[in-house]
């Protein structure tokens, strides 16, 4: 038997705890620094490197050049939205785009606007600007600029657990995934700007799989209310480079993607009010069960003669049942929303329920997109607009908080639990469980296409690998170590999708009901909200929308809603949706 | 397969995909077995491998880092204060933006192995008798417990350290340091004898009486050399050595108004700012060389030592030779300074040029000699042959004098640096097992090793800042003999360690069943050395384990 891991603690005062290193960790930390905090991130890759970051190559920013007020432009949200924004924050991402742009730029992104040779300054969709940035180029420079502000920064260490003391999060706990190191870092607030949740799907071409929903779940587990668990991102992709952006096969958003994007419904705001179908390439808004070839397979790639779907003729899917197909199914398999999973934040800053925690990015749930997505470059800027918010609140916040001192006890029972899977002398292979995991979420049926019964089958899947594997892996070494903490946030991160789709019993966004595909403003305007009850399920509660937000009672329902679901005019008749 | 390869003979192994893949799926091998010397190792007298270290205090281990600098150097928190570091020449950071602070790393690293490291003593071997305390001594003893045998080191100072205690001045290398570092030797077991010269007060027979089976004599170059011009023998005129120890010893704590202290090398300046910090008027230094790196003629000194020096306010008299030392009353009152148009030969052989015309004349109070050492044979004990000019007479590979006499340092070598002498006392050490095992002395263990690559052109390493150790403001160093700069703090030197490009490591990827093919690797690579199958990651559902039935079973 292998020794037992009981490395000493290195343990780290501070006061604010940044976890993650995208474009939120990296803004709030150096704001919280810059206002005088004393910030340390702890980063599971490399700052601004291994997570998403690469993948921006453009930053969304309210332009009024192309003669539309901000106004106009809320409508659009609200349209893409589908009446689900918080136009708080919606109306955040308007107003302060521009100036975190500015300073992307001035900390040493490359972008279109400083080497224009790349032909590109800006994107222009229906009325939206935004800025063109290198892919790859934003993450070094804010990396240094955290430095040079005196953020200490922690990297290849993966936080696995919030601790709690006295009702209040005062820092987290994790461990180093080459080395074992465990650390704990102690501080008077902490933010979680952890990305969004992906359910690790492997070989994809996209770099999402690194982001396993560890903020959710860590949240979660201390208490915080977590909302927007029922809407998918779905970028489509197959094996080719996201990097290689003159492929149409890539996942980056040219035209194709654009438009499959599309056909889950949301959208980028537009001028002209909700796309036509028409130009949809043909398709029916909503899902198209025919093309859904990798999903419909367990999200991974596989080898081709397993891989035909049940079949069609779409173009961009072409192949599917019949040969070898060209898209792998959606890489982002897992995905929630843009802004729109996470932490349900209890102000514009980003404050969660918990004494002591806030969310910002793709961790919070800021619903500033609403049901829907935004356009280009709205993510990377959102999340930096929303990471300097909460990086000025906490450094005001930490004036007044003392030093936190959890028990020893306490912290060295954390460590022990998290170095368990290390220690078990027997157990199950996180690998393993994640595959499982996956192939009860990943076919298009559960994931995309809801429906009742279904999700309640996979739920009943879902609880049983919780129950009976989550605590119980034996992995060799720290790398799976991190898989194996991984697994059972992804096994968490999985029963609030499921939770969070059963409760909405209606169509909306990119959230799709087969037994419910209409929209049923009567009973769901309103986020539905989850934490966990004393038995450790999850449980939801809906959290109404307020009356200014919604949408205008004058309009006719299809000129409120111009995305179609399969069936929907039929089924809304049966139930007296009209309009 | 996601990441099909990685093309060994390309990768610089700078550890880039290690960073930058979200999905952990790389590891380095800093290690020295079959890899590409790194420009910093070979550059090392020592032959620390930096790479290694550096790797581990940028992940924060810093005990594991501790030991694999202690394994290699017996006084790293000496060395990172006073080394002229020749590892930063050629560190290939600088094809990126500038080197490596390799010696800040050491002093820091240094410090943390004093502070914190559990010494491991094991003396039941032979017991060896390592004659002076200076780095060649120390070293030598410091190598021999290491390996297991019980070491004694005499001294005929009161305290150890040679030159370390009693020339390097407390500005460079404070007493603190030398006390800890000799108590770390004590802590491993090496006793000390001080204020006992071996061929005086104890013969060489009767230590073998004692049981001593092996000697290695490490007796330093440490005396100073006359000026021979006219004047030179007036009273006033001193030597640096012997300035330095009297400061350090609490036996000169004034200077006369004006002096000039004459030499090129790090001596002549630690005695010129010694003499600042006690309150002289004015201080010049005259040398034969220029301040001009990479020219022959260059001063010996460092390019910092030289600018701190005259930041504190010392006068530079270069490219200039005494041509003759002014005398009133017997007494010092000046000097009379000709050009001195070439100090070395191309090939660095030293052949002073001069012109004959003086070119500055100035009074002065007083002169300090800093113009090279020799060896002092009357030092030795009798059994030690000497050469004509009094140094340690050894066979040139095994420094084995006769038997199981050896010689180690400047006192076989002539004056070199501090790591040098620490380097010959490690290889004292290592003939001394051979011959004690005995195993043959005169056969070379070393493998050659190919120097790692430079970086390709066109690169997109990250770019970071050098950490430099904070210096404190001449104004008020000139006051006292405190330290002038501080050492790298913790997050610095993490910092630091990780603009490190461990050079000659090698990637190797070691979780492939995570890669995510999101090629970041491929993008961030500097060598383009990474290759990506075009094809999908073609799974099955059975690459892993499903249930791991406990260690024992599975293995």
């Amino acid at each position: 038997m292998s020794d037992i891991i009981d490395f000493e603690l290195t343990t780290i005062e501070t006061d604010v705890l940044i976890v993650g290193g995208g474009f939120a960790g990296c803004f709030a930390a150096v704001k919280a620094a810059e206002d005088g905090a004393d910030v340390t991130m702890v980063v599971k890759g490399r700052t601004g490197r291994s997570g998403l970051t690469p993948w921006a190559n453009s930053w969304f920013v309210f332009h009024d050049t192309q003669g539309i007020t901000k106004d106009d432009y809320m409508k659009q949200f609200k349209l893409s939205g589908e009446y689900l924004n918080n136009q708080d924050f919606s109306m955040l991402l308007i107003n302060e785009a521009w100036d975190r742009f500015q300073e992307v730029q001035e900390w040493g992104t490359q972008t279109a606007l400083t080497h224009p040779q790349e032909g590109r300054s800006q994107y222009i969709q229906h009325g939206t600007v935004s800025r063109s940035i290198e892919y790859c180029a934003a993450g070094d420079p804010m990396r240094r600029k955290a430095l040079s502000v005196g953020v200490k920064m922690i990297e290849r260490v993966m936080v696995t657990d919030l601790i709690k003391e006295n009702g209040k999060v005062v820092g987290g706990i994790g461990f180093h995934m080459e080395t074992g190191k465990p650390y704990a870092i102690l501080a008077k607030a902490t933010i979680l700007c952890t990305g969004p949740s992906s359910l690790k799907p492997l070989g994809m071409g996209y770099p999402c799989s690194s982001t396993t929903a560890d903020g959710d779940a860590m949240a979660i587990r201390v208490g915080a209310q977590i909302s927007g668990k029922e809407f998918n991102d779905a970028h489509p992709a197959n094996n080719a480079n996201f990097l290689d952006h003159s492929t149409k096969n890539s996942a980056s958003g040219d035209a194709v993607s654009k438009k499959t994007v599309l056909g889950l419904g949301g959208g980028p705001p537009s001028q002209d009010g909700p796309l036509n179908p028409e130009d949809l390439n043909g398709a029916t808004l909503g899902l198209r069960i025919d093309s859904a070839v990798g999903i419909s397979l367990g999200g991974q790639p596989v080898a081709e003669e397993y891989s035909r779907g049940p079949g069609g003729t779409n173009p961009i899917f072409s192949g599917a049942g019949t040969g070898a197909p060209k898209k792998m199914g959606f890489s982002t398999v897992g995905m929630g929303n843009h802004k729109g999973e996470g932490i349900f934040p209890q102000d514009i800053n980003g404050r969660s329920n918990v004494e002591g925690l806030w969310g910002a990015g793709d961790a919070m749930c800021s619903m500033q997109n609403g049901a829907g997505y935004a356009g280009f470059g709205s993510s990377s800027s959102g999340s930096a607009v929303q990471g300097a918010r909460s990086g000025h609140a906490v450094a005001e916040y930490v004036k007044t908080q003392p030093t936190p001192a959890p028990s020893t006890e306490y912290i060295e029972e954390m460590k022990q639990k998290m170095f368990a899977p290390m220690n078990n002398e027997q157990g199950h292979s996180p690998a393993w469980v994640t595959r499982i995991m996956q192939g009860t979420m990943f076919p298009y049926f559960v994931m995309y296409v809801k429906e009742q019964s279904r999700m309640e089958n996979a739920l009943s899947q879902i609880k049983y690998l919780q129950n009976t594997f989550a605590d119980n892996f034996k992995v060799e070494n720290f790398h799976e170590l991190r898989s194996a903490i991984e697994t059972r946030n992804m096994l968490l991160n999985a029963e609030m999708k499921l939770i969070a789709g059963m409760t909405r019993k209606e169509s909306r966004g990119t959230h799709y009901r087969e037994d419910y595909p209409y929209r049923d403003e009567k009973n769901f305007l309103a986020w539905v909200k989850l934490t966990l009850n004393d038995e450790g399920n999850v449980q939801s509660e809906m959290h109404p929308i307020p009356e200014k937000w919604h949408p205008d009672p004058s309009l006719t329902y299809r000129e409120k809603y111009g995305f179609v679901y399969p069936n929907e005019d039929i089924e809304r008749a049966k139930v007296g949706i009209l309009g | 397969m996601p990441v099909k390869h990685i093309y060994t003979d390309d990768c610089i192994g700078c550890g880039t995909c290690v960073e930058s893949c979200p999905m952990d799926v790389f590891r380095l091998d800093t290690s020295t077995k079959n890899l590409e010397e790194s420009p910093c190792s070979n550059d090392c007298p020592l032959g620390l491998n930096q790479r290694e270290y550096h790797n581990l205090i940028k992940m924060n281990q810093l005990d594991e880092a501790a030991l694999a600098l202690q394994a290699r150097h017996p006084m790293p928190s000496i060395t990172g204060r006073v080394c002229p570091h020749p590892c930063e020449t050629n560190c290939t950071r600088q094809q990126v933006d500038t080197a490596i602070n390799i010696n800040g790393l050491e002093e820091f690293l240094g410090d943390y192995v004093l502070n914190n490291a559990q010494t491991c003593v094991n003396g039941s071997g032979d017991k060896v008798a390592v004659i002076g305390s200076g780095p060649a001594g120390l070293s030598a003893a410091y190598n021999l417990t290491l390996n297991g045998y019980q070491v004694t080191v005499f001294e005929k100072d009161d305290k150890p350290g040679g030159l370390l205690q009693y020339s390097i001045p407390a500005f460079r290398l404070s007493n603190e340091i030398i006390e800890q570092q000799i108590n770390f030797y004590k802590k491993m077991g090496i006793k000390f004898k001080t204020g006992v010269m071996v061929g005086k007060e104890v013969s060489k027979a009767e230590l073998t009486s004692q049981g001593f089976k092996a000697f290695i004599v490490a007796t330093g170059a440490a005396k100073p050399m006359k000026l021979n011009v006219p004047g030179a023998d007036a009273h006033g005129i001193s030597t640096a050595i012997q300035f330095l120890r009297d400061v350090r010893t609490g036996n000169a704590d004034s200077v006369p108004a004006r002096m000039a202290v004459i030499g090129g090398g790090s001596v002549s300046l630690d005695a010129a700012r010694t003499a600042i910090r006690l309150g002289v008027k004015e201080v010049h230094l005259i040398c034969l060389e220029r301040v001009e790196p990479g020219h022959k003629d260059n001063m010996l000194a460092l390019a910092e030592e030289i600018i701190e020096a005259e930041e504190e306010g010392v006068i530079f008299h270069k490219q200039r030779s005494v041509q003759s030392v002014s005398v009133e009353g017997g007494r010092v009152s000046g000097v009379s300074l000709v050009e001195c148009k070439s100090t070395r030969n191309e090939d660095f052989t030293f052949n002073p040029c001069y012109g004959t015309e003086i070119l500055e004349e100035f009074g002065l109070d007083g002169i300090i000699l800093a113009i090279g050492q020799t060896a002092d044979a009357t030092l030795l004990p009798k059994e030690v042959a000497t050469t004509e000019r009094g140094y340690i007479k050894t066979h040139a590979n095994t420094l084995q004098v006769e038997a199981e006499m050896f010689g180690a340092g400047d006192g076989v070598t002539g004056p070199t640096t501090v790591v040098r002498a620490l380097a010959s006392g490690k290889h004292a050490a290592l003939m001394v097992d051979r011959f004690l095992k005995g195993g043959k002395l005169d056969k070379n263990f070393n493998i050659e090793r190919e120097i790692a690559k430079n970086v390709p052109k066109g690169n997109n390493l990250y770019i970071e800042e050098r950490q430099d150790r904070v210096g404190t403001d001449a104004t008020i160093r000139v006051k006292n003999f405190a330290s002038t700069f501080q050492s790298l703090t913790h997050e610095q030197a993490v910092r630091e360690a990780e603009r490190c490009l461990t050079c000659g490591s090698k990637s190797t990827i070691a979780f492939v069943d995570d890669c995510q093919v999101c090629r970041l690797c491929a993008h961030f690579c500097p060598a383009d050395c990474i290759e990506i199958t075009d094809g999908a990651y073609v799974s099955s559902l059975h690459n892993f384990d499903v249930v791991t039935l406990g260690t024992a079973l599975n293995k």
